[in-house]
């Protein structure tokens, strides 16, 4: 199924003004604005940075250094934009700074190749080969480039349309579309490969 | 997977079409456009499959769906890829030895890099150009024809004796040091460097922007999530004392105290968030006040030494100082920049004086006027140079 949150539903809005009025709160120096802020937002910030890189413990670092910076230049923060998009920001700048300093993103790589092999051969069971497929389409998305994963893991988990992910990365809305279609290209052939060979091997 | 947006009925009867009109009558199955026509749709598909385009733009889609069989194909491959169901995400812990220190020199690749660079620019530089040159270069012989800017008593480049290479995280405190390694070294490092020249603010500034940097460098600081497995304590940060000029409160928050994000957790944790940030503050005033200070010394300095730099007729050295200092002065303490007007006309005028003793020379002796005159030509350039600093410097200035 699509995700469900893909359009814009009552509860999105109401994300969206509840967290514009935490950062505004925030932006003046409200503890217990930001205190919600974090007990409200951190697992979805977890689980959006798990997404990117696939690594709880790093993912941990990430929250918490997102949270940090929001509240270090929480004057940054105006009302103009969209709220959800300011987060998002954020937290994606703290991933590129960890993709940067660390110098991981072929190590990233590296290491997902090493850890997570794919396996071609198809499971005995349907819910094996369920869970072998979903294994298939997360290695293949780790192998996109960063810039890619990122419009793609909003696109396709945290529901933006293409114009907000541009709005999100300050980037032109072409080339949103051009990393998406790229994104998915790769991972749609890489299916298609993954089931032709599958196929091959029931025969 | 039907899309909101979509009229799936013209699906159902593709009709071939121009980009911007149905043609229902000539329709062929599997006709498509070339691919940097169908690029825009494509481009459009994602949003599409999500039901997240505009209507008008959805329509526009659907008439180039209708006649193009590899754009329907991406709609399907791309509905087929957000059909799986991808939840939970299966997690991989990152091996540990990515981590350790082993590799250091392997994610640390630019900063040694660096440190290549900066060795060979001062071998190069050091060997190649800072030797003394003026006297000796003339008593050992050297012919007329090797005759260099360098080898002419008063103008030769007399850089002061390079310092010990920086080592990479040294902290370089004293200011003239950190020129010297501007001058030798071409790059605008010297506020970087001056900017460290509190080792214990750099340590601040420096180190905070990491929390694994910060586990190296400091004796007890975790900073971990509720969800990480059995912390040895919710967050604990302590920092010893000693390294630091200002006092920051040893905090223990456990676990319990703020499980589940618990209104007494979530405050301690903007308690601590609060006290690190104004900590960095206070660190960052202290970097400042000690950068003005090294600044004004330095610049006071600088301004005693250029005049007698130009009675001894070391332009070269003069130049460098004089341009530091207004460099810097413009910044830092205007005052500065009026003298520094003053010098630079002085330095001017010996420099003139200079050529015009050359030419003369020159002129003189016919012989080695090749070679001499291609060296005033240098310093005719030099000059000129200058003149054009100066004449900008006095519009500035009148300005």
């Amino acid at each position: 199924m699509l995700d469900p949150n893909a359009r814009m539903s009552s509860q999105t809005l109401l994300r969206e003004r509840e967290l514009s009025n935490l950062l505004k709160r925030m932006a003046s120096g409200d503890r217990a604005a930001y205190g919600l802020l974090f007990e409200r937002e951190r697992s979805a910030l977890e689980t959006f940075f798990i997404r990117l890189c696939r690594c709880p413990s790093r993912s941990d670092d990430l929250v918490q250094n997102t949270f940090v910076t929001l509240w270090r230049y929480r004057d940054n923060f105006t009302a103009r934009g969209k709220a959800t998009s300011y987060l998002y920001r954020v937290a994606l700048n703290q991933w590129r700074q960890w993709c940067r300093q660390e110098n991981r993103r072929h190590d990233v790589h590296r290491d997902f190749e090493c850890t997570v092999p794919p396996r071609v051969v198809p499971a005995p069971d349907r819910e094996a080969e369920r869970d072998d497929l979903k294994e298939w389409v997360w290695h293949s998305i780790t192998q996109l480039k960063p810039p890619q994963r990122e419009v793609f893991v909003l696109h396709r988990f945290e529901g933006l349309s293409c114009p907000e992910i541009a709005e999100v990365l300050d980037e032109n809305l072409k080339t949103v579309e051009s990393r998406l279609r790229l994104a998915l290209s790769k991972l749609t052939r890489s299916l298609s490969a993954r089931r032709a060979g599958s196929g091959r091997e029931g025969a | 997977m039907s899309s909101p947006n979509r009229d799936d009925s013209k699906r159902e009867a593709p009709d071939r079409v121009t980009p911007d009109r149905v043609t229902p009558d000539r329709e062929a199955p599997g006709a498509g456009y070339p691919p940097e026509q169908c690029e825009p749709y494509e481009c459009k598909l994602p949003d599409y499959a999500t039901g997240r385009l505009p209507r008008a733009t959805s329509r526009a889609v659907d008439q180039h769906l209708n006649s193009c069989a590899s754009c329907r194909r991406f709609l399907e491959s791309i509905h087929s890829l957000y059909q799986i169901e991808l939840l939970p995400e299966p997690v991989v812990e990152v091996a540990a030895s990515r981590t350790g220190r082993g590799d250091w020199w392997v994610r640390h690749r630019g900063i040694a890099a660096a440190i290549l660079l900066a060795v060979v620019l001062w071998l190069v530089l050091f060997i190649a150009e800072g030797r003394p040159l003026t006297d000796h270069a003339i008593r050992s012989g050297a012919s007329s024809h090797d005759l260099t800017l360098a080898d002419l008593p008063g103008i030769a480049l007399e850089l002061p004796p390079f310092p010990a290479s920086p080592r990479s995280g040294e902290v370089i405190t004293d200011p003239v040091v950190a020129a010297r390694f501007v001058a030798y070294t071409g790059k605008p490092l010297l506020e970087e460097i001056v900017w460290d020249s509190c080792p214990r603010c750099q340590m601040m500034d420096r180190k905070f922007e990491l929390p694994e940097v910060r586990a190296q460098f400091f004796d007890v600081i975790h900073l971990r999530s509720p969800l990480t497995p059995q912390p040895p304590g919710w967050l604990t940060a302590t920092v010893p004392r000693e390294q630091v000029p200002y006092q920051l409160p040893a905090m223990r928050i456990t676990r319990d105290d703020c499980a589940s994000g618990t209104i007494a957790g979530v405050a301690a944790v903007s308690r601590m968030t609060q006290l690190l940030a104004d900590f960095d503050q206070s660190c960052s005033d202290g970097a400042l006040r000690a950068l003005d200070d090294a600044m004004y010394h330095d610049l006071a300095r600088r301004m005693v030494s250029i005049p007698a730099l130009v009675d001894q007729a070391r332009y070269a050295e003069a130049v460098v100082d004089l341009e530091r200092v207004e460099q810097v002065g413009v910044r830092h303490r205007t005052a500065f920049v009026d003298l520094a007007y003053e010098l630079r006309l002085a330095i001017t005028d010996g420099l003139t004086q200079q050529l015009q003793a050359l030419e003369r020379h020159a002129e003189n002796r016919s012989s080695t006027s090749s070679s001499i005159r291609a060296v005033a030509g240098q310093l005719a350039e030099q000059t000129r140079g200058l003149a054009i600093a100066n004449d900008f410097t006095r519009m500035s200035l009148s300005e």
